[in-house]
């Protein structure tokens, strides 16, 4: 078991209250498994992403649980060994190319700086191995746009470089979080392509974070759906989309999926995601449900399996 | 609270997430959590206070002062006393008490700092209103002139038309106040420009609101925030400038006292009578920290990005 | 960049130009006849206002073309301005251009050094509050800065003089050498100069220093909020590395080009202090030259001043160019 999450906990203290942005999450990842995670903007599935390499901004702080890669629990091990894993065993790939690039150095020189850190090459090395990187990435001219500031590229190439980045040290994990959003359609496709060849090529895991369905469909195997701080399904891509079974699953797909009447209206989830800082009792989930009865409002479902290897938490589903 | 679509377009505050949704319990306009924000810091709050005694004192001091500021008696035996009982600031070179000449003075500084600011405001929103409101061609005639108003240092200014014109204390706040309006006009030329473009004045047209009402719901508040931090840091410099040119002897004139220039005659008098030149500025250091501190207090309760940032 | 750079300096001078003229009208719009005065200083004028000799009158007059129409006036000054005749001091009855020719040097000697000591001490403890954000050092610099900087130069000047001066004796009260500057050797001279440099430039400094460091503290708060520094630690950079190399480098991008803003400064900026000190530089030219009403020493200082701003902006712009990849000098920001 490449990574092993348990029960991560990691609340954000504000002026206003106590925010629970993840709640009591616990999911595994395999060596070289594609696992997305989703959820409606909001959810938590970021701060999961942030958890899991330790770097969660103030006023956050993990508050409880485990991470263990390959058995080692990053939550509480010692900074140093922390820089290491950082970048080195987990590679990070942030939704925003253009901001997570440092707006005054060239790309190759960033690229170039991780590979000194991490594999120790000197700085000829690493020049070159960035410029090589960013060919491998699909980056067109690499020597010419390894000199290039990040201002100079287009979103698509940002991307690409910054995934040059993340995997420049060879990470048993990529989190990737949101890497399309903020591209073009056109441009996503590539992005995605891109990743599951990379994987290939490298033999490395990969957690997606989105919200976006069909990105999901196109690159993950297996699913974790988020809700307000919680967990509350995990299933394979296609048992997911086929059968979904906790009704907000149900409903997020009934809402994408494409009707052969195109006259039909448009099915939405009834209300609105709750208010991280006062959160429903029970189920977060059952002032929106419409198959909720009087158990779900005393307390949050455990997340229990079913057949199939896949699991959910609701009551209704376990009955 | 009237017309609600009005209010919640209003608190479409920018970095505030959207998925927050209505708030559950309580309706927390940004004043009453800007209000929150300003009274949780302390030392804020400590300099509003200061400022309130201040101007208190200021205002009353016919009634506080334990003496009368201008009466010279027995001069070789009262004057140069050191600070005591009696005189808690010590007397100046005619005798006089310092405490009360301090109070006294007191009045003309916050008086001329915060007239001046008034002016400085005025003209100011008046001038970044018209350019901003009229745009095209208007607005850059008018933003060119700021711009060449603006190539001059502003102390230099000040000293010059006070020095040359021979400035009355009335006609140095007018000095003062019309040598520092340019930050106000960009300031609420740059609020109505930006409401201009905002797509709820859109929405609020289309639902028939007049322009008038937009003005008033919409620019005001906006504005006020920046305006209110920026003018109450003026207040503090202008105290601060008045009190450099009255020191230079080109702003208020004795016998008119006021701290600026009762340092100059502390500073005469360095080597036997210290106190004249120190408590005069203790106030002075006081006063304008004060207003500096009051205004970060407004600028960090007001400022709608931190209210929360980006967290899922 | 060098051609953007001429096109902008060729833009200012409209900008001068229309700055001249209202200068020459306001000097002439002021109360007060600079003739009269000029006489009364010489003692031309007896103190019970017996006309003085109208001929010498006529004379004055003539020398300093106030005898000629207004608008020929305007153009005689214009054309001397630019050929960098300033006339002549009526106080002190030098050309204006000599004058300041010799006092530049002193005023540079406080301010330039001003300038560096409170750049390395002010982004030294910016630096430091900022990484140690809402810790007792943090606290202390920021609350300790802004009373620095509301606190009054010039009575921080003359506390200054009481406490290292008069009380403790440490250093001289005022002048820039002492009286037997002349007795001592080329080093003495140097020291001497020194000791009597430390009291004023330690003021210049305390305010340069301290608003340094609070936009230094403010700007690198900001930076470290920027997704790129996450970025960086996610990549497992060293801390060090990652605020000053990655963080840094963005925070003090504003920071030069307030420096290239300070140019006005470096030539006035401390006119309370020479006064105090009786240092006699460009800011002590100035002030005095207003208390007197002299005309010539006012217009030309004013016209340097507005001069200096304009250039101060035209170098703050260059400098951005020159430090900020992104933005290329003719303002455009490409990205």
């Amino acid at each position: 078991m490449l990574l092993s999450v348990r029960n991560l906990t990691s609340y954000f203290f504000l002026d206003e209250g106590v925010l629970k942005a993840v709640d009591g999450v616990s999911f595994d990842i395999q060596e070289n498994e594609t696992v997305a995670l989703v959820g409606e903007s909001g959810c938590g599935k970021t701060i999961v992403a942030l958890s899991l390499i330790n770097l969660i901004p103030a006023p956050g702080r993990i508050i409880a649980g485990q991470v263990l890669l390959s058995g080692e629990d990053v939550v509480t091990t010692p900074k140093d060994r922390l820089r290491q894993i950082r970048g080195g065993e987990i590679g990070f790939v942030f939704q925003e190319p253009g901001s997570s690039l440092n707006p005054v150095y060239t790309v190759g020189h960033q690229i170039a700086e991780v590979l000194q850190t991490h594999r120790g090459l000197t700085r000829k090395e690493a020049d070159k191995e960035a410029v090589r990187l960013l060919g491998a990435t699909g980056i067109p001219d690499p020597e010419k746009r390894a000199k290039s500031y990040p201002f100079q590229l287009s979103g698509g190439m940002r991307q690409r470089a910054a995934i040059a980045m993340a995997i420049s040290t060879r990470p048993k994990l990529l989190i990737a979080d949101e890497p399309t959003t903020a591209l073009d359609v056109t441009v996503q496709a590539g992005i995605l392509d891109l990743l599951e060849e990379l994987q290939q090529q490298y033999g490395m895991a990969i957690l997606i974070i989105s919200h976006d369905l069909g990105v999901v469909a196109q690159i993950a195997q297996r699913v974790l759906v988020m809700y307000a701080g919680k967990l509350i399904e995990s299933a394979h891509v296609d048992a997911l989309f086929s059968s979904p079974k906790h009704p907000y699953a149900q409903g997020l797909l009934d809402s994408v999926r494409l009707r052969a009447d195109r006259n039909a209206p448009l099915r939405g989830i009834p209300g609105s995601v709750p208010d991280l800082l006062r959160l429903p009792g029970g189920c977060t989930f059952h002032p929106r449900c419409s198959v909720s009865d009087l158990s779900c409002r005393t307390q949050f479902p455990p997340m229990l399996p079913l057949a199939g290897d896949r699991s959910c938490a609701c009551y209704r589903v376990h009955q | 609270m009237g017309d609600e679509l009005a209010d919640r377009a209003f608190i479409d505050v920018p970095g505030m997430p959207v998925e927050m949704g209505p708030p559950a319990q309580g309706f927390r306009t940004p004043w009453s959590i800007a209000q929150r924000r300003f009274v949780s810091n302390r030392l804020a709050v400590a300099a509003l206070i200061m400022i309130a005694l201040l101007s208190v004192a200021a205002l009353l001091a016919p009634i506080l002062a334990p003496y009368d500021p201008t009466a010279i008696e027995h001069v070789l035996q009262t004057r140069y006393l050191p600070p005591s009982w009696h005189h808690l600031f010590g007397t100046d070179e005619f005798g006089r008490d310092e405490l009360s000449r301090a109070l006294y003075g007191a009045r003309v500084s916050l008086a001329v700092g915060v007239l001046a600011m008034l002016v400085a405001v005025s003209v100011g929103t008046l001038y970044g209103a018209v350019a901003g409101y009229a745009g095209g061609w208007i607005d850059n005639l008018l933003m060119r002139a700021l711009d060449a108003f603006t190539a001059f240092p502003k102390f230099f200014l000040i000293l010059l038309l006070a020095g040359v014109f021979e400035a009355d204390i009335g006609v140095l706040i007018l000095i003062m106040g019309l040598t520092s309006w340019t930050d106000t006009a960009r300031l609420i030329r740059s609020e109505i420009l930006s409401l201009k473009q905002r797509q709820f004045v859109e929405a609020a047209h289309a639902i028939g609101l007049p322009d008038y009402l937009i003005v008033w719901r919409h620019l005001i508040p906006n504005a006020l925030s920046s305006v209110l931090v920026s003018a109450t840091l003026m207040v503090g410099g202008l105290i601060g400038t008045e009190a450099i040119l009255s020191f230079l002897g080109i702003g208020v004139h004795p016998p008119t006292m006021t701290w600026g220039n009762m340092i100059q005659a502390g500073q005469d008098a360095l080597f036997i009578a210290w106190w004249m030149a120190f408590f005069p500025g203790v106030l002075l250091a006081i006063t304008v920290l004060s207003f500096n501190l009051v205004s970060d207090g407004l600028r960090d309760a007001l400022d709608p990005k931190a209210l929360t940032r980006r967290y899922v | 960049m060098l051609w953007h750079v001429v096109k902008r300096v060729l833009q200012s001078i409209p900008l001068l130009l229309g700055i001249a003229t209202i200068l020459f009208v306001v000097m002439h719009l002021a109360p007060g006849d600079p003739v009269e005065m000029y006489l009364q200083k010489r003692g031309e004028r007896s103190a019970n206002g017996r006309p003085f000799d109208p001929q010498m009158e006529q004379l004055i007059r003539h020398k300093y073309g106030l005898d000629r129409p207004i608008p020929v006036q305007y153009a005689l000054w214009l054309k001397n301005l630019v050929r960098g005749n300033m006339g002549e001091s009526f106080q002190y009855r030098r050309p204006v251009s000599a004058l300041i020719a010799d006092r530049l040097p002193y005023t540079l000697q406080l301010t330039a050094l001003a300038l560096v000591l409170g750049a390395i001490v002010g982004i030294s403890l910016g630096i430091a509050s900022a990484v140690k954000q809402n810790s007792a050092l943090d606290k202390a610099v920021s609350l300790g800065s802004l009373t620095v900087y509301s606190i009054p130069e010039f009575w921080v000047a003359v506390m200054f003089i009481l406490l290292f001066a008069v009380t403790l004796r440490w250093f001289p009260i005022s002048q820039t050498r002492s009286l037997d500057y002349f007795l001592y050797s080329t080093t003495g001279r140097f020291f001497d100069r020194i000791w009597h440099l430390i009291l004023p430039v330690a003021v210049l400094t305390l305010g340069s220093a301290a608003g340094t460091a609070r936009y230094m503290r403010s700007e690198l708060l900001g930076v470290l909020n920027e997704e790129y520094v996450v970025a960086a630690r996610a990549r497992g950079l060293p801390e060090k590395r990652v605020v000053l190399r990655h963080a840094l480098r963005n925070a003090l991008m504003p920071i030069v080009t307030i420096y290239g803003l300070a140019l006005p400064f470096l030539v006035g900026g401390a006119a309370v202090v020479e006064k105090i000190f009786s240092w006699p530089g460009m800011g002590a030219l100035a002030v005095d030259a207003v208390g007197a009403r002299d005309y010539p020493v006012i217009m030309a200082t004013s016209m340097i001043a507005a001069v200096l701003v304009v250039m101060g902006n035209l170098l703050a712009d260059v400098l951005y160019a020159v430090v900020d990849p992104r933005v290329s000098f003719d303002g455009r920001r490409t990205g």
